[in-house]
């Protein structure tokens, strides 16, 4: 069975994320992104991959990324939760 | 207050994940992006200042055709062209609206006018007419887009400087480009032999109308009329969208209404009409701007109509036009259209993720043409009336 994530690995997922979309985004200011999608040359193939892969990033990280971490953070705190409910003593 | 044996609950934990994901989904990103937004708006002099350092630094550097990523030597050109021309009108802007930086952006502004006119830069329209653009001024050819998109550069330097060194090359385009349209029966002037485009035509007429009203330029007649084209012959009926190609010939649309040429054409508009101005804004508004989650956008073509990008547009994804959607920014800073604006704005956020270093700033994905659209676009001054 998997093992649900711990707050660590969901903190850590998310600023690996982050590191990642900071990193790429220093690279690529130094490509001319916007010049290859409008008007492709014979060289653009790469470019256009990776402009495309960066902005699937950015609009995850953006987007999506807050309530995907909230809801990461909702289950680890509601897991944990109810784990202490049930070792709680009854009666 | 939820019990600790609530959260075995699976339906309730997986509600209020559902509303959490929803809630953070439509409120977080909408306001992240759309801070900037708001500071370009109102004209934030950092935000403005920053992202100027850059233009006026590749303005400084140079551009270079062979810089441009496109094999078509033509388009390399005009973009090298529109490098210079965009940076130019985004600095004089600056130096209208904030009179404390024109010590700092006046001279890159200059240089990038005098990158405009040199042999180098006007070579493609040259090769394309197989005469000079400069040197032909009484003959009879249009040149629409050189002479319309340098000569809205020359007569807002004027504006600027009242005693431009360019004042004297304005007027003799002026008059060359007034006197073209007299004798020209279709009313529109060519780009290319045998190509002709309202949005170049835009530009012509942007400049011919500052020309008139702070230059004593006398065009009205050639003016008012092609006004009326804009309003009419030349707009969808049904869309309101302006056509991208006309037939120079019978004077008839050969090309679609699209909002790429739209949104820049109400952006040169804008220089000298605001009531065309805001009449392509709002079928702009109506026929192609939409938003998601609070980031706007604004579709390359009509509701109901599907087609493909090109070089005008960007590639057209889910129908989306990237330039229409840069260039929708300065019509509706223009007319004080604040929710739009920073609707359009998070979407630029978004793709183009702009990044500061040190005193400077730049759309990455932007490159020299993209950061110097963004900037003259940023920093559209109100429509003139």
């Amino acid at each position: 069975m998997k093992t649900p994530p711990s707050l660590k690995r969901i903190l850590l997922e998310a600023c690996g994320l982050i590191i990642l979309h900071g990193t790429l985004l220093l690279i690529l200011a130094k490509a001319r992104l916007l010049e290859h999608l409008l008007a492709p040359g014979s060289h653009s193939y790469w470019p256009i991959v990776a402009t495309v892969t960066f902005l699937l990033l950015r609009t995850f990280l953006y987007v999506i990324g807050p309530g995907w971490l909230a809801c990461r953070l909702w289950f680890w705190f509601a897991r944990s939760r109810a784990k202490e409910a049930s070792t709680q003593p009854t009666g | 207050m939820l019990t600790p044996s609530a959260f075995k609950s699976f339906w309730l934990r997986w509600l209020i994940a559902i509303a959490l994901f929803f809630g953070f989904t439509s409120t977080l990103p909408r306001w992240w992006c759309g801070l900037d937004g708001e500071q370009w708006f109102a004209g934030n002099s950092k935000h403005v200042a920053m992202l100027a350092r850059e233009v006026a630094q590749t303005v400084n550097r140079g551009v270079t055709a062979k810089e441009f990523t496109s094999d078509s030597s033509l388009f390399q050109h005009e973009w090298m062209f529109g490098t210079y021309q965009m940076a130019a009108l985004g600095l004089l802007q600056i130096c209208l609206e904030h009179p404390e930086m024109r010590a700092e952006f006046l001279p890159a502004a200059e240089k990038a006018i005098d990158q405009l006119l040199s042999k180098e830069v006007r070579a493609f329209d040259a090769k394309s007419w197989g005469e000079d653009s400069l040197t032909s001024l009484d003959g009879p050819n249009g040149h629409a887009a050189y002479l319309g998109y340098t000569n809205v550069v020359l007569a807002l330097h004027r504006r600027v400087v009242p005693q431009s060194r360019f004042a004297e090359l304005n007027d003799k385009i002026s008059s060359a480009l007034a006197r073209r349209l007299r004798e020209e029966p279709t009313g529109i002037l060519q780009t290319y032999p045998g190509e002709a485009y309202p949005v170049d035509n835009a530009s012509v007429l942007g400049s011919l109308l500052m020309h008139q009203k702070y230059f004593g330029g006398n065009h009205a007649d050639v003016t008012g009329p092609m006004l009326q084209r804009f309003q009419k012959q030349w707009r969808d009926e049904k869309s309101g969208l302006i056509f991208q190609a006309i037939d120079s010939r019978h004077a008839r649309a050969s090309d679609e209404p699209r909002a790429s040429g739209t949104s820049l054409s109400a952006y040169f508009l804008s220089f000298g009409d605001q009531e065309t101005a805001k009449i392509l804004l709002k079928s702009l508004k109506s026929e192609c701007a939409n938003s998601l989650a609070g980031f706007g956008f604004v579709r390359e073509y009509p509701r109901g109509v599907s087609g493909r990008g090109d070089i005008d547009s960007g590639p057209v994804i889910f129908g989306i036009s990237p330039s229409a959607t840069g260039f929708t920014l300065a019509s509706a800073r223009g007319h004080g259209d604040r929710t739009l604006f920073v609707q359009l704005y998070r979407t630029a956020h978004l793709t183009g993720a702009p990044i500061a270093t040190g005193k400077r700033s730049q759309f990455i994905t932007g490159g020299p043409l993209g950061n110097a659209i963004m900037l003259a676009m940023l920093t559209a001054q109100p429509v003139q009336p």
